[in-house]
């Protein structure tokens, strides 16, 4: 195909629908747009995949660890003969990786993306769009997969030594999304296209993205918890092969032709195995895309989806109700940051979850014995445990205020409207100090619950609680600076879809790795206290006062480079 | 070519983008679409081109039913939206093959037809660059472009004009005319009363969802000759209500 202008076709005709599908892959996954993601000038955008390469050397020796994790994990299950169970665990993980990832990809990938309407407007039915746009978020979702269930997978295939289980193996990890996205598109489409009429459409899509993440965590937990049998059918289950792992798959046999797939103690049984699971897969999610579509153009073209705009209301307004309280410009701009936040259904839902997962996991932990979790712990650590906990919880604190998103992505979510930032009479120091301000109360929202849910659940009494939730503040506001001060320096302002905003981009996972870094050499200059024998009472106050430096510290640089940042962008 | 009938279009239900618009545009007619801000110009264009589903109504372009024979009826029509969203990573050549594509227009066909647009556009030197790197007015050229090169019958254009330098306005006023001459038709919304009073075999005024003034240009200002002459300008302002009273404009200046 010789043309004179690269990149047009000079014979033939291409299907509508793999031209869409083309087109779809290449402004999802091209180098360009993956240089972009990690945050890269244009300059070097041709290199996307070279960097993203380099990017992966750093999760190296994770992957090594989970390789090794996984080889004990098989070798192990392999030995009591259950060698099932490997499976059923790689492949429900990483569903339920799928659902959570897969369900805000889909929701931003067929309501919220830019090219909806253009789409529409071309002569493609609704099932061609719907299956480009589900293909390319399958395809997304098969790269979480392989970094979740692969090193198991690997593994266990490595251990048995089957030279047949290689060809089973890769059905059944290529598969690994359908389900999870075909559930998440016959929940999604529905419930968009009955709320996209309505005039709190954007809280009912975030209030039903938090239902299925609670149904999800909770059907896993009553579906998976193998104790719920009793001692004496787990011993009897443990004595035949495999019998494990009816158990674990619960009621969601799935996992179980999984497992029959790989590790079925004959021909036949792989065979069926296999059969089953490809079957439903296959099968389901066709189903689901087959009945959706028509919802799913329904869903479009009756109301606005969030990307298009909201019709001007007639109805009359009264701006007095906003007018009513003028502001400080600190205040202003926090104000408008929360806003966006809970204005944006994709913002929003991510910080809701944020503050959700703790709940959740504390929850977990007490229901599978976190009662006794405070004797345990008393019992490892002797008496000075609870102190211990604290400083651990502070510490955990700090992690998850790296990672929560509101921080990291503070300069980004500004997006294309960042201009307006440059030409309002408020200097950068004043707004990076607001962002710094709302990220804080944010990551103190945080703090409650976590000292809520660890005083509860490690008895920590009040006097250690109150510490807890001093030192957490302190440790809020570096980990808060640092965030900011990576997003200033490459912040991703070229977005349409607000999931490349807080979610589709690197600058939580880099943002994150800086506040380990941070947060590591804090634990070990404490840690090495602790060794010399310093009391609970001194390790608090040394603490508090390398936060408080520390935060001083990072202060100043935050408001030294605001300026230079701001003129820079 | 165009006919709309009886279509309505409420969002949230209360509020009516549209409601009961009845329009017949007809082969070789370049038809000027005009409203104030949120009057339901945008909301009847998507309904035209198949993007939004009418509450009740029918649209049919040229001759076939949207709703029963969408990806025909899509086929023969060139549309170019208010705010081409495009896809930044495509170069301008690989969005015109998209849309060659999933136009069904062959690959031979292809170049020639590029060329001759990107030629008149001015384009041709940046059609290898990201759309990404495009100014806006570039982008709006290739989107323009990307609507005409499957040489649909009818042209809906939505503010067509915006972005676009002079020269490139002048050529595609002198496109659209060349097209109606040929039997096709052209449905415009602009706010440029101007060139709808200079470009327009008829114009229809929407307000608040309802089509308040359908004629030719000459015949509205017939209508309202017995109060002067008046421009077109002075005639929608006046049908739109959207004059202010002397005392709120001399508040106003204050």
């Amino acid at each position: 195909m010789s043309s004179g202008i690269k990149g047009l076709r000079t014979k033939g005709i291409r299907r509508p629908f793999w031209s869409l599908l083309r087109m779809q892959f290449k402004v999802e996954y091209s180098p360009a747009k993956l240089a972009e993601n990690i945050g890269l000038d244009e300059s070097k955008r041709k290199y996307g995949y070279l960097y993203l390469g380099l990017m992966a050397l750093a999760f190296v020796p994770f992957t090594v660890m989970l390789f090794g994790l996984a080889n004990t994990l098989s070798r192990e299950l392999i030995s009591v003969n259950q060698p099932g169970l490997a499976v059923v665990m790689a492949v429900m993980a990483a569903q339920i990786l799928v659902v959570f990832f897969g369900l805000s990809h889909l929701m931003s990938s067929l309501y919220y993306s830019s090219d909806l309407e253009m789409l529409q407007s071309f002569p493609l039915t609704p099932w061609q769009i719907m299956y480009g746009k589900i293909f390319v978020v399958y395809v997304g979702q098969l790269v979480f997969a392989l970094i979740v269930a692969g090193p198991f997978l690997i593994t266990l295939g490595v251990n048995l030594g089957g030279v047949l289980y290689w060809p089973a193996a890769l059905p059944v990890f290529l598969l690994i999304p359908a389900v999870p996205l075909a559930i998440s598109v016959l929940l999604l489409v529905p419930v968009m296209k009955l709320t996209s009429g309505t005039r709190k459409r954007d809280l009912f899509r975030v209030l039903f993205g938090l239902l299925i993440f609670v149904l999800v965590m909770g059907f896993q937990y009553l579906n998976t918890n193998i104790a719920r049998h009793g001692p004496e059918v787990f011993i009897a289950k443990l004595m035949e092969k495999n019998g494990l792992v009816s158990a674990a798959a619960g009621y969601y046999p799935l996992l179980k032709w999984a497992a029959w797939a790989l590790t079925g103690e004959d021909a036949g049984r792989k065979l069926l195995g296999l059969f089953l699971y490809s079957g439903i897969s296959i099968g389901l999610l066709n189903l689901v895309i087959a009945f959706g579509q028509r919802w799913f153009l329904g869903g479009i073209a009756t109301g606005a989806p969030a990307a298009s705009k909201k019709p001007v209301s007639r109805a009359s307004t009264k701006p007095g109700a906003i007018f009513a309280k003028p502001k400080m410009p600190l205040s202003a701009m926090m104000l408008r940051d929360h806003r966006v936040i809970v204005r944006t259904p994709n913002f929003f839902l991510t910080v809701l979850l944020n503050l959700l997962i703790l709940p959740i996991i504390a929850l977990s932990l007490y229901l599978s014995g976190g009662h006794e979790l405070a004797r345990f712990v008393e019992m490892v650590l002797g008496a000075g445990a609870r102190d211990v906990v604290v400083l651990a919880m502070v510490g955990i604190h700090g992690v998850f205020t790296g990672i929560n998103q509101v921080a990291s992505t503070a300069v980004s979510r500004e997006g294309q409207m960042f201009w307006f930032n440059k030409i309002i009479p408020v200097s950068p120091r004043v707004q990076m100090r607001a962002k710094l301000a709302y990220s804080t109360l944010f990551a103190l929202a945080q703090l409650v619950i976590l000292g809520a849910a660890g005083t509860w659940l490690f008895n920590l009494g009040p006097a250690r609680f109150f510490i807890l939730m001093a030192l957490g503040i302190l440790v809020s506001i570096p980990v808060s600076t640092i965030c900011l001060l990576n997003d200033l320096y490459r912040p991703k302002l070229r977005w349409t879809d607000p999931q490349q905003a807080m979610k589709s981009n690197f600058q939580t996972l880099v943002a994150s790795l800086f506040s380990l870094l941070y947060l590591g050499i804090l634990a070990l200059v404490i840690r090495g206290f602790h060794l010399m024998g310093v009391s609970p009472a001194w390790l608090y106050g040394i603490s508090g006062i390398l936060l408080a430096v520390s935060s001083y510290a990072l202060l100043y640089w935050l408001d030294q480079v605001a300026e230079a940042g701001y003129a820079r962008l | 070519m165009i006919r709309i009938s009886n279509v309505s279009k409420s969002y949230g239900g209360n509020v009516k983008a549209v409601d009961s618009l009845d329009l017949h545009v007809m082969p070789g007619e370049i038809f000027g679409f005009l409203g104030p801000n949120g009057a339901g110009k945008t909301t009847t264009i998507k309904i035209m081109v198949g993007i939004l589903e009418p509450d009740q109504g029918s649209v049919e372009v040229a001759g076939i039913n949207l709703v029963d024979k969408s990806i025909d009826a899509k086929k023969q029509i060139g549309y170019v939206p208010d705010e081409a969203q495009l896809w930044e990573k495509l170069t301008g050549a690989e969005y015109l093959d998209f849309v060659c594509d999933v136009y069904g227009v062959p690959g031979e066909k292809r170049e020639p037809e590029a060329v001759r647009l990107l030629e008149t556009f001015e384009m041709l030197q940046a059609v290898s660059d990201p759309i990404g790197s495009y100014s806006r007015g570039m982008r709006q050229k290739i989107a323009v472009i990307g609507s005409l090169m499957h040489h649909p019958s009818v042209w809906v254009l939505d503010e067509p004009m915006v972005g676009l330098d002079p020269r490139s306005s002048f050529l595609l006023k002198e496109l659209m005319r060349s097209h109606v001459d040929q039997g096709g038709a052209v449905f415009f919304s602009t706010h440029v009363l101007e060139v709808a009073e200079r470009l327009c075999d008829r114009v229809g005024i929407i307000h608040k969802g309802k089509l308040i003034a359908v004629n030719t240009v000459e015949e509205m200002k017939n209508l309202f000759a017995q109060e002067g002459d008046k421009s077109l300008e002075e005639i929608f302002l006046e049908v739109t209500g959207a004059r202010l009273p002397q005392e709120q404009l001399a508040s106003l200046a204050k």
